[in-house]
């Protein structure tokens, strides 16, 4: 704990310790009896060791700085104590100051240590293959673009980088919070913060290292203290003010003798000591902050990176939260679920048709129909002269006859007639054959696998969730009553969406945004946590978003709210713990019932309780057990 | 532009909560993190980072002695 002490600072504090026991046992029984006057000297010979460099650098900040700092502060206590004859209490206050400050900085290491793996997998060298092979170790920032580097196995992946070595299994738990390794084949690009797991692998550098992913989301991490949530900002504000005020309260009480008769110097004086002993609001500046930032270090754990402490407040107290459909709660990918041909035609010659046809299209819809048709081994044919109506569908010539297919206005046109409403959930592709119509192929985005769990898990939690998308209605309120949403909103267009999103915040508060980080910008702008779903090192997502999920499974963003609840309990509880003490000591001081011993325990006291307390945060994700547990418990 | 730094020889929480509100004003922006030991300074796009952090090194040395700020690697 004392890592930053010096040899002999440690012997200065427990010599000072000793003197310290000793003088106590003086003042308060008659087991050790020694002269007044040589129980000053030994206070000041152990007081001088200890409190020098403190007593020096206060002196040193209020002639060349003028300002009075927290040093300057407790020597004018330890100063205060020794002229009311406190000699024990005066080295208790420089003592407990001094391990408190020991503290902190223990608290902070652990914090830098632990807040995040990914510090850890920051790489501080890279080896850099040259044309003749040679490889040289050099520092990551200087690695350019296009150059090779070769990565051995159980070492980290310091650049982005394409891969020229056939395979790769590479680790990304660390980024993805995924236990499973992940395969990358030759020409994929490996981020950087991935561990090689397997063979040595060489690659081609794609992104210096300012821009790689891993220097990214530290950065992320690194800026996320900007924005600061309620209790923090709240914080801030009180410690300004904090200081001077109770400093200047210890100035009034110290000088109320001079004004009341009768009223004793010693006991007035110790009351002012006690508020100047509890001046420091440190439990509160460290400890609340120190909360969030582990819960958003824990929580980055299972692959879910919070890009500031408020949206962590937000994720805690969250009411509502909103899905977009294509992409966030579907994979976007169609697969054909259902084939009426018209009479004179089967269902596998009007889909073999169709995706004759649909071969020439890269819509995502034209791309399924091809898929399935490939699927059933259906003969696909040349199709001439195709001409594509953007939005609507196409037509072109196939063995002479003219084939259109598209949307049911299109075909309704092409086919002069207005065809019944078919009650399909999915989304429908209409098909004519020289103006005739021949039938539809519908088709359907099935729910990403993680859908059904995630959604299940929310409404326990209490959260609403709404679905809200450009498609049809049918197609929609299918996939809602199929996971269980609360609400879907359908047919919504871009403008729709935001109008809407406000007035499902205004009934029922904290609302958040779950979309793919592309197309849904103005929604997850205008919610509280916009949150995207973006596989680790898509750009767009990690900007347009607060909250990133790093992979596609969406169980993450339960697990998430889950682990922002207890930190921000925790956060409170500190809060409340460090202010409530801090001013029941300043009250019972004022009224002289406080010593400075129980000062001294609201000052170092209150702040280790208050710094373990928030520390509990970083262990709230212990290693890579999280995500299976708390998978296996939301499918259960 | 940000200029990521690192910071060292901070006392304590309250001293670098103080310290980063004298740099906000320096600066157009600043952030610093105690637990991180990190310091993220937002300037003009044209400045220099070398003469950036030099002047957020005599601030950091003026508000209290000990205090160094330097240039992430």
């Amino acid at each position: 704990m004392f890592k930053e002490l010096g040899a002999s600072e440690k012997a200065a504090l427990a010599f000072a310790t000793l003197v310290m026991i000793a003088l106590i046992l003086y003042e308060h029984t008659s087991l050790i009896q020694i002269n007044g006057l040589v129980a000053l000297i030994l206070c000041v010979t152990a007081y001088i060791p200890v409190a020098w460099k403190t007593v020096l650098s206060a002196f040193k900040n209020l002639i060349l700085n003028k300002t009075l700092n927290e040093q300057f502060l407790m020597v004018i206590a330890t100063i205060g104590a020794f002229g009311i004859k406190d000699y024990a209490e005066a080295l208790a206050v420089m003592i407990f100051y001094l391990i408190g400050e020991s503290f902190e900085e223990y608290a902070r290491g652990k914090a830098h240590n632990e807040i995040t793996s990914l510090v850890k997998l920051k790489p501080q060298t890279v080896r850099v293959i040259d044309e003749n092979g040679k490889a040289a170790i050099v520092k990551p920032r200087q690695v350019k673009a296009g150059q090779i580097i070769r990565v051995l196995a159980g070492e980290v992946v310091a650049l982005d980088g394409e891969l020229i070595s056939e395979s790769a299994a590479m680790d990304t738990s660390a980024i993805t919070g995924e236990s499973e390794p992940r395969a990358y084949l030759k020409g994929e690009e490996i981020p950087s913060g991935c561990v090689n797991k397997a063979r040595v692998i060489e690659l081609k550098v794609t992104r210096t290292f300012r821009n790689s992913s891993i220097t990214r989301l530290l950065n992320l991490i690194e800026d996320a203290a900007a924005s600061k949530s309620r209790p923090e900002a709240l914080i801030r504000r009180f410690s300004v003010w904090y200081t001077p005020i109770v400093v200047a309260c210890a100035v009034i009480l110290a000088l109320v003798p001079l004004f009341v008769s009768g009223a004793s110097w010693s006991d007035w004086g110790t009351r002012a000591l006690v508020f100047l002993v509890v001046s420091c609001p440190c439990a509160l500046v460290l400890s609340v902050p120190l909360s969030f930032f582990g819960g958003m270090g824990a929580i980055s754990k299972t692959g879910v990176m919070i890009k500031g402490s408020i949206y962590l407040e937000n994720l805690a107290k969250l009411k509502a939260l909103a899905f977009d459909k294509t992409g966030t709660i579907t994979r976007g990918a169609f697969s054909v679920t259902g084939i009426k041909a018209q009479e004179g035609i089967t269902g596998d010659e009007l889909l073999s048709r169709a995706a004759s046809l649909e071969q020439e299209s890269s819509h995502p819809l034209a791309k399924a129909v091809v898929a399935s048709a490939t699927e059933r081994k259906l003969k696909l044919s040349d199709v001439t002269d195709v001409t594509e109506k953007a939005g609507l569908g196409l037509s072109g010539n196939l063995d002479g006859a003219v084939i259109a297919a598209g949307r049911r206005e299109y075909i309704e046109e092409i086919c002069r007639l207005t065809l019944e409403r078919t009650d399909s959930k999915g989304t429908d592709i209409f098909v004519a054959r020289d103006g005739k119509f021949a039938g539809v192929i519908s088709l359907f985005d099935k729910p990403k696998q993680s859908a059904m769990p995630a959604i299940k898990d929310l409404e326990r939690m209490g959260i609403a969730t709404c679905l809200i998308t450009g498609d049809k209605r049918e197609s929609a309120s299918e996939v809602a009553r199929r996971l269980g949403m609360s609400e879907a909103l359908s047919e919504q267009l871009p403008e729709d969406k935001l109008r809407n999103f406000e007035s499902f915040k205004k009934r029922y508060g904290i609302s958040g945004f779950v979309g793919d980080g592309i197309n849904d910008a103005p929604v997850l702008a205008a919610s509280d946590v916009g949150i995207a779903m973006g596989q680790f090192g898509s750009q767009a997502a990690v900007e347009a978003a607060d909250v990133v999920v790093m992979n596609d499974d969406l169980t993450r963003i339960p697990g998430a709210i889950r682990l922002a609840r207890r930190t921000y309990t925790l956060a409170l509880e500190n809060m409340w713990l460090s202010v409530g003490i801090k001013l029941l000591i300043l009250i019972l001081g004022a009224l002289g019932f406080a010593n400075i011993w129980l000062a001294i325990f609201g000052d170092v006291g209150v702040l280790i309780l208050a710094v373990l307390n928030a520390m509990r945060s970083l262990g709230f994700v212990k290693g890579r057990a999280w995500s299976q547990a708390s998978q296996a418990a939301a499918r259960a | 532009m940000k200029v990521r730094c690192d910071i060292k020889g901070l006392d304590c929480a309250n001293c670098a909560a103080k310290l980063e509100r004298i740099m906000q004003k320096k600066f157009n922006g600043a952030n610093l993190n105690y637990a991180m030991g990190s310091l993220v300074i937002e300037v003009d796009d044209d400045q220099d980072e070398e003469e950036v952090v030099k002047s957020a090194n005599k601030i950091a040395g003026d508000f209290e002695d000990g205090i160094s700020v330097s240039l992430r690697d």
